[in-house]
């Protein structure tokens, strides 16, 4: 990829779901190495951009090009660089923690998987649970899991989706002090409902509302101005 | 290929943690022919045909249920999601599925075939039954005929996932397109019990083949354009 084109870029993006736009006219652009945080309503269509980004829905209308991919059409390129943490756990109940994350692993050619899986579970703080059927873990145990999962093959891009819907007060800590050590490598977009937590990681944010973006910062917004922009676009009847 | 083995891996493993799908299709073929051993008054004078009609109505009723099981076990947690977010092929995940189906499915079979001919085989008439002459053959027979009509159980396994009514929208799927399958399998199998010699039922069993490669063919190449779309 040539030096200054972004990681990921959107141009027009639509999509529409029946007659229900999700999407609509969606331009973004997301440098190397940076953090972007997606705030909106539900049905804002944030999930939907993700889905757009990760592969696993074609766009409508326009254009997306991820590490300078186009998503329609080189989406296994893609996928050897993206990693994607949703409030779904998205794991095998059967199987155990280190077998769910061997079992990813090896479609990615990881080597020395099963180290990498030993570490990447320590990481999350879970490594004493490795060999515990998913069936037996916390909810929250679970998540770090899914989180611990997505890392395996050491994506380049993240894409996080409502990633602390489900987590309790221990889990969240540790998914933000994962998110601070790997964010300087890794190109992040994470939609979130969460102010606090979204602005203390990101270093631009977006607003989504009903498909379109309606507001997006070109550095770090400070949390005072950005609550009252934020409220005052997608809710305003809270603000009175 | 290595992907394939990896989804085969996964399901057997799966499968033989939770053991929910083989039991359930043991059970529900034992009382199926159970019921069809009533119905023909025990041991009574049944034409082979018959018996094979038996055979294959109950493989495909309780192939079903594994069937059905195959890809709700990746809707849980939205497991098969995460799955599609993998540099995996599409076609690789079909044929996973379909080898671990074909297995569990096949295995189960073994076991009910036995059950047949303790119930059945003794009245269909004057015909010798032997290991090489009748038990391989019939074996044979019944891989192939479960190739083909796991072949579309699999396909329509996923794409039922996306119904809301799946589990009655599967068989309404499989039945009927599996019918020259089962038909050319009920009349092998016939033929096999009747104690004709292979060059009877040789057309029929190269049929069965063609009915194979076609199916799988067919049903991977559709598995890629349905996943690429799931999330439609």
């Amino acid at each position: 990829m040539a030096a200054g084109t972004p990681e990921i870029e959107t141009r027009g993006l639509g999509k529409t779901f029946g007659f229900h736009p999700a999407l609509r006219g969606v331009d973004i652009s997301v440098a190397r190495g940076e953090f972007l945080a997606v705030f909106g309503p539900n049905g804002a269509g944030k999930s939907t951009l993700l889905s757009i980004l990760a592969t696993f829905m074609k766009p409508g209308d326009g254009e997306a090009f991820v590490a300078g991919f186009d998503v329609s059409r080189e989406r296994d390129e893609i996928r050897k660089l993206v990693g994607f943490i949703s409030h779904h756990t998205m794991l095998y109940e059967s199987l155990t923690a280190r077998e769910n994350l061997e079992f990813i692993g090896a479609f990615y050619d990881v080597p020395d998987l099963r180290d990498r899986c030993g570490y990447v579970l320590d990481k999350v703080g879970i490594g004493k649970k490795r060999n515990a059927p998913v069936s037996t873990l916390s909810f929250g145990t679970r998540q770090r899991l899914a989180i611990a999962r997505t890392l395996v093959h050491d994506p380049r891009i993240l894409f996080l989706d409502e990633p602390y819907s489900g987590l309790d007060y221990a889990g969240a800590a540790v998914l933000t002090s994962l998110l601070d050590s790997v964010k300087a490598e890794k190109t992040v977009v994470m939609t979130t409902h969460n102010v606090y937590e979204g602005l203390s990681l990101c270093d631009r944010a977006a607003v989504l509302e009903s498909g379109e973006v309606v507001y997006l910062s070109s550095g770090k917004p400070a949390r005072d101005e950005f609550q009252d922009i934020y409220f005052s676009r997608v809710c305003p009847e809270s603000e009175k | 290929m290595k992907s394939v083995t990896l989804i085969l891996r996964k399901d057997l493993l799966t499968e033989w943690r939770s053991r929910q799908i083989f039991p359930t299709m043991f059970v529900f073929s034992l009382l199926l022919v159970l019921v069809f051993s009533v119905a023909f008054e025990f041991r009574s004078q049944i034409a082979p045909r018959t018996v094979s009609a038996l055979v294959w109505i109950t493989f495909i009723f309780s192939g079903l249920l594994a069937l059905g099981r195959s890809f709700s076990l990746e809707r849980e947690n939205n497991a098969l999601l995460f799955l599609l977010m993998t540099p995996v092929r599409r076609s690789h995940i079909y044929l996973g599925k379909l080898l671990s189906n074909v297995i569990v499915v096949l295995v189960s079979e073994i076991f009910i075939l036995p059950l047949f001919i303790l119930f059945f085989l003794p009245g269909t008439g004057d015909a010798e039954l032997s290991l090489v002459g009748t038990f391989l053959p019939l074996l044979g027979v019944t891989v192939l005929g479960t190739v083909g009509f796991v072949s579309l159980g699999t396909f329509f396994s996923s794409m039922a996932l996306s119904t809301r009514l799946r589990e009655m929208m599967l068989p309404m799927l499989v039945f009927p397109l599996s019918i020259p399958v089962v038909i050319t399998s009920v009349g092998i199998c016939a033929s096999i019990l009747e104690g004709r010699p292979a060059g009877h039922y040789a057309f029929s069993l190269q049929v069965l083949v063609s009915f194979d490669i076609i199916f799988v063919l067919l049903c991977s190449l559709l598995f890629e354009y349905l996943m690429e779309d799931s999330g439609e």
